[in-house]
C-alpha cells in the first residue's frame, strides 16, 4: 500500500513542552517538509529565539543555533553574511520579533539580509504565562491587563509594515488554523524559502498560531474565534512578492 | 634622551598633516617617536594642536605639558604655549600672524618666519605647514631636513603629485630661512 | 627587518586584526574607537572572503558577530562604554556557548554618557562578568600601539583555543597616538582552525543550543577554564622594580606616563618601579603577592576612574602584606597628567 502521509523526514520525535491544541510543531513541520522538497534540509542553518519557539530545541534534524531574545535576525545576518551559500532562518515569536527585536527584525529587512524570517503570531507571551504582546487584540485579557488603544496602542502589523520596504524580496502572513489556512501557509514558506535560495534575498513569513492556554479559549473553539478576532486584524495573503 | 616639539595653530592651518610628517620622518631615521593629539575640540576652523616626541628608547607619556619646541602658526596658540617651553628651548614664531611685541619670555629663543606671507607668494596658504616643517627640522634639527624631505617627496609624490612641485618650493623656501636664521643668531 | 610604519592605535588595531584573520566585523560608531570601525569598512568589503556590516546598534553588532563567529570565521567587534554595556548579554550568551569573538572597548568616561577623553572607567564592568552569569572575558590591556597591534593578533588565538570572548581595552589617547610599529604577517584564512559548526538534532552534547540536560557540565567546564587561566595566563610587565621601595600599580595609557615620571625620579636616584598588569582578566596577583616586605615600602595604584576600579584587585591581591597601599585616581573625563603623578611619587619617597 502506497504511503501518502507520515511524519517527514527530520522530524526528530523529540518530546516537546508545547501545551495541548498549540500550532507550533504544525509550523516546525512545514518548514521541515518545504525544506525536504527543495532537498536544502542538509544545508540550511536556523536561528531559534526565546520564548515558545525556544520549544522547538531538538524537534528538527536542522543545524540549529539559539539567539538571545529578540537577537535572532542579527545573528542569523552574521551566518548568512558569512555563509551565502546556505538557507538561513529564524524562527521567532511575535514578542521576539516586534517588542524586544524590532530594532533587529526592522534592520535585518531594510538591509535586505538574505534569510527567511518565520514569526508565529500567537498575539500573546505563552512561555511566561500570558502576558501583554505587541500583537494582543484590542480588548483582549493578559495577565499584564486588557488591551486599551489609549494605554498600549494597537496590535503591531510588521508584515504591512515592512511590506512596504523597498529591500524585502517576499513578505507574507498565513494562518495554522486548519488544513485550508495550512496549504496556504505552506506555499507562503516555499516561496519565501525560495525567494532567498533563488533571488538572494530577505522574506518574510508570519503565521498566526493558536494559544489555547492563555487564550483561555478550548482548542476546539480557536478556529472560530480567530475567524471573528484575529483575521480581521491580521489578515492572511501576500504584502510583497518578488515572483 | 627625549626631545619633544608642540605644535599649535587654527584648524585647517595643517598643523596635524605638519605632525604627521613629523613623525613619519623620526621614524625614517629610525627614531622612536610618538605624535599625540588632543582630539576633543579638533575641527576646521577650531584649534588644533599635536605633540611629537623623539627619544632613542621607549616613549612613556605622549602628552608632556613641557617641551622642549613649539611651533606656533597663529596667535592663540602662542600666547597659549608660550609658557610651556623648556627654558633654553625655541619657539618658532609664523611672523605673519605673531608680533614680537608678544614675546614674554627672555629664558628661550624665538625664531621668526613670516610663513603664511612666503606661502601666499607661492600662491597657497595650504603649504604653510610645509614651510614651518623644513624651518623646524632644518633649524632645531630635532629630526634631520632630508628625513623630512623624502617623507614630504613620498607622501605628496604618491598621493597628490600634482601638488609635488609646489610642496618642493614651500620645502626649500623654510630650509632657507632657518639657514639664514641660524646665522643670525 | 621591514621598515616600520607609523600608525594611531584605532588604524594599527583594525590591521592587525585584518592580518590576524578577523574575516567578520560588525560595529556601531562611538568615539574614541569610530577610525577602527572607518578603516575597516574602508577595507573589508573589498577584501575576499572578509565581511564589514554597521550594525543598527551594539545590541546587534555584537550578535550578529555571535552567528557569524559561530558559523563563519574569525569575528570582531569595536566600540566604547555605552556599547560595551549594550553587548554584555551577547558576550554572556557568547561566554556560555563557547563561541570565540574578540570585543575592542576603546573606554571613554563614564557612568553615563559622560565625557570621550581618555577613561578606564570599564575595568569592572569587563574584568568582572560579561553580562549575567558570571561568565569572563580573557582581558588584555595594551600601553603602546606597538603592544595594541601584538595583542589584538594574538587575541584571536586565545579567543579560538579557550573558547571565549577576549576583550582589548584601550583608550582614545592610545586610539588616537601614532606610533611606529612593526605588523604581524597576513594570517592565510585558509590555515585558521574551524569554527564551532552549529551541531544538528538533539541538543544533548550541542554547546550552541546549550540543553538543558547539559547546562550544569557547562558551567563546571567555564570555572575550570577561569581556574586555569588565573592559574597559568596572567601576565604583567615588571618596569626597573628590582631594587624599588615605591611601587606603582597602573595599567594602559596612565603606565605608561608612569615610566616617564619614574625615569625622572630614577636619574635622581630614586628607588621608585611600575607593575603593569598586561592581563586585566586575569589578574596578574603573583607579582604583587611575591613582593618583598623588606624592600618595598608602598604602593601606589593609579588609575583613571572615580570611583576607583582596579585598586580593589591591587588591594586584593596584596592581602595581608606588611605593604602600605595608596591611590591616586582621576575620571569622568579627566585624567593623570604627569605631573600629578611625579608628585604624588615625590611625596611617598
Amino acid at each position: 500500500m502506497e504511503k501518502v502521509y507520515g511524519v517527514p523526514e527530520g522530524m526528530t520525535g523529540e518530546k516537546t513542552s508545547f501545551c495541548a491544541g498549540c500550532t507550533h510543531m504544525l509550523a516546525q513541520k512545514l518548514i521541515v517538509e518545504c525544506l525536504n522538497e527543495m532537498g536544502e534540509r542538509d544545508n540550511a542553518i536556523l536561528s531559534l529565539a526565546i520564548g515558545c519557539s525556544m520549544n522547538s530545541v531538538g524537534v528538527t534534524d536542522i543545524h540549529t543555533i539559539q539567539a538571545s531574545h529578540g537577537r535572532s535576525a542579527a545573528v542569523a545576518t552574521g551566518i548568512s553574511r558569512m555563509n551565502p551559500d546556505k538557507i538561513v532562518l529564524t524562527y521567532q515569536g511575535d514578542g521576539d520579533t516586534m517588542s524586544i527585536g524590532i530594532a533587529e527584525s526592522l534592520h535585518t529587512a531594510n538591509r535586505g539580509e538574505k534569510v527567511t524570517v518565520i514569526t508565529i503570531n500567537n498575539q500573546i507571551y505563552g512561555m511566561t504565562g500570558g502576558q501583554m504582546s505587541a500583537t494582543t487584540l484590542v480588548g483582549q485579557k493578559s495577565t499584564t491587563g486588557v488591551r486599551k488603544p489609549e494605554l498600549m496602542g494597537y496590535p503591531f502589523n510588521f508584515a504591512e509594515m515592512i511590506g512596504n520596504l523597498k529591500a524585502p524580496g517576499y513578505v507574507a502572513r498565513g494562518a495554522l488554523y486548519s488544513p485550508k489556512y495550512l496549504m496556504q501557509a505552506k506555499e507562503m514558506i516555499r516561496k519565501a524559502l525560495r525567494c532567498q535560495k533563488e533571488k538572494g534575498l530577505y522574506s518574510y513569513v508570519e503565521l498566526l498560531s493558536f494559544c489555547p492556554t492563555n487564550w483561555g479559549v478550548a482548542p476546539k473553539d480557536c478556529l472560530a474565534y480567530c475567524e471573528e478576532n484575529v483575521l480581521p486584524v491580521f489578515p492572511v495573503g501576500e504584502f510583497k512578492t518578488c515572483f | 634622551m627625549e626631545k619633544s616639539v608642540l605644535m599649535g595653530g587654527f584648524g585647517g592651518q595643517g598643523v596635524q598633516t605638519c605632525g604627521k610628517l613629523l613623525i613619519k620622518a623620526a621614524n625614517e631615521e629610525d627614531k622612536i617617536a610618538t605624535f599625540y593629539s588632543e582630539y576633543g575640540g579638533v575641527m576646521r576652523g577650531g584649534t588644533s594642536n599635536c605633540t611629537i616626541i623623539t627619544s632613542d628608547e621607549e616613549i612613556g607619556a605622549p602628552n608632556i605639558k613641557i617641551v622642549n619646541n613649539v611651533v606656533a602658526f597663529n596667535i592663540p596658540s602662542f600666547n597659549k604655549f608660550e609658557p610651556r617651553v623648556l627654558p633654553g628651548g625655541t619657539m618658532v614664531v609664523n611672523s605673519t600672524l605673531i608680533d614680537k611685541e608678544m614675546y614674554k619670555r627672555d629664558d628661550i629663543t624665538y625664531v621668526e618666519i613670516p610663513a603664511t606671507e612666503l606661502s601666499q607668494q607661492l600662491g597657497s596658504s595650504k603649504v604653510l605647514n610645509i614651510i614651518l616643517l623644513a624651518f623646524f627640522c632644518e633649524y632645531t634639527e630635532m629630526i634631520s631636513t632630508d628625513a623630512a624631505r623624502k617623507i614630504v617627496a613620498e607622501e605628496f609624490g604618491n598621493k597628490r603629485p600634482e601638488l609635488m612641485e609646489l610642496n618642493t618650493k614651500a620645502f626649500d623656501i623654510g630650509v632657507e630661512w632657518a639657514v639664514k636664521a641660524k646665522k643670525n643668531n | 627587518m621591514a621598515k616600520k610604519v607609523v600608525m594611531q592605535g584605532n588604524e594599527a588595531l583594525a590591521e592587525s586584526a585584518l592580518r590576524a584573520g578577523c574575516s567578520f566585523f560588525a560595529g556601531y560608531p562611538i568615539t574614541p574607537q569610530t577610525e577602527i570601525t572607518e578603516y575597516l569598512a574602508g577595507k573589508m568589503n573589498d577584501m575576499p572572503g572578509r565581511v564589514f556590516i554597521q550594525g543598527e546598534s551594539e545590541l546587534a553588532s555584537i550578535n550578529m558577530v555571535f552567528g557569524a563567529s559561530a558559523t563563519g570565521a574569525r569575528s570582531m567587534t569595536a566600540t566604547s562604554g555605552q556599547g560595551i554595556s549594550l553587548m554584555q548579554e551577547g558576550m554572556s550568551l557568547l561566554s556560555e556557548t563557547g563561541v570565540p569573538a574578540v570585543v575592542v572597548d576603546v573606554q571613554r568616561g563614564g557612568p553615563g554618557n559622560n565625557d570621550t577623553n581618555p577613561s578606564q572607567a570599564d575595568y569592572n564592568i569587563l574584568t568582572k562578568s560579561v553580562g549575567h552569569g558570571g561568565a569572563h572575558a580573557f582581558v588584555l590591556a595594551p600601553s603602546t600601539v606597538q603592544e595594541t597591534a601584538d595583542m589584538v593578533y594574538e587575541a584571536f588565538d586565545i579567543a579560538d583555543e579557550q573558547r571565549c570572548v577576549v576583550a582589548i581595552m584601550i583608550d582614545g589617547m592610545l586610539g588616537h597616538l601614532m606610533e611606529a610599529i612593526e605588523l604581524m604577517p597576513y594570517r592565510d584564512l585558509s590555515e585558521l582552525p574551524p569554527r564551532p559548526y552549529t551541531e544538528k538534532g538533539n541538543p544533548a552534547g550541542n554547546r550552541l543550543q546549550a540543553g538543558w540536560d547539559n547546562l550544569e557540565q557547562v558551567g563546571k567546564d567555564l570555572e575550570s577554564k577561569y581556574e586555569m587561566w588565573e592559574k597559568e595566563m596572567a601576565k604583567a610587565e615588571h618596569f626597573m622594580t628590582e631594587d624599588a621601595e615605591v611601587i606603582v600599580a597602573a595599567w594602559g595609557t596612565v603606565a605608561r606616563t608612569t615610566k616617564t615620571a619614574i625615569r625622572k625620579l630614577r636619574a635622581e636616584g630614586k628607588k621608585v618601579g611600575l607593575i603593569r598588569p598586561k592581563t586585566l582578566y586575569p589578574f596578574p596577583q603573583e607579582p604583587f603577592a611575591n613582593l618583598d616586605e623588606k624592600q618595598v615600602k608602598h604602593i601606589l595604584s593609579l588609575e583613571n576612574s572615580y570611583p576607583v576600579q582596579f585598586y580593589n584587585d591591587v588591594k586584593a591581591s596584596l592581602a595581608g602584606k606588611k605593604i602600605a597601599l595608596s591611590k591616586k585616581n582621576r575620571g569622568m573625563g579627566y585624567e593623570l597628567s604627569l605631573e600629578e603623578i611625579e608628585e604624588e611619587l615625590r611625596r611617598l619617597l
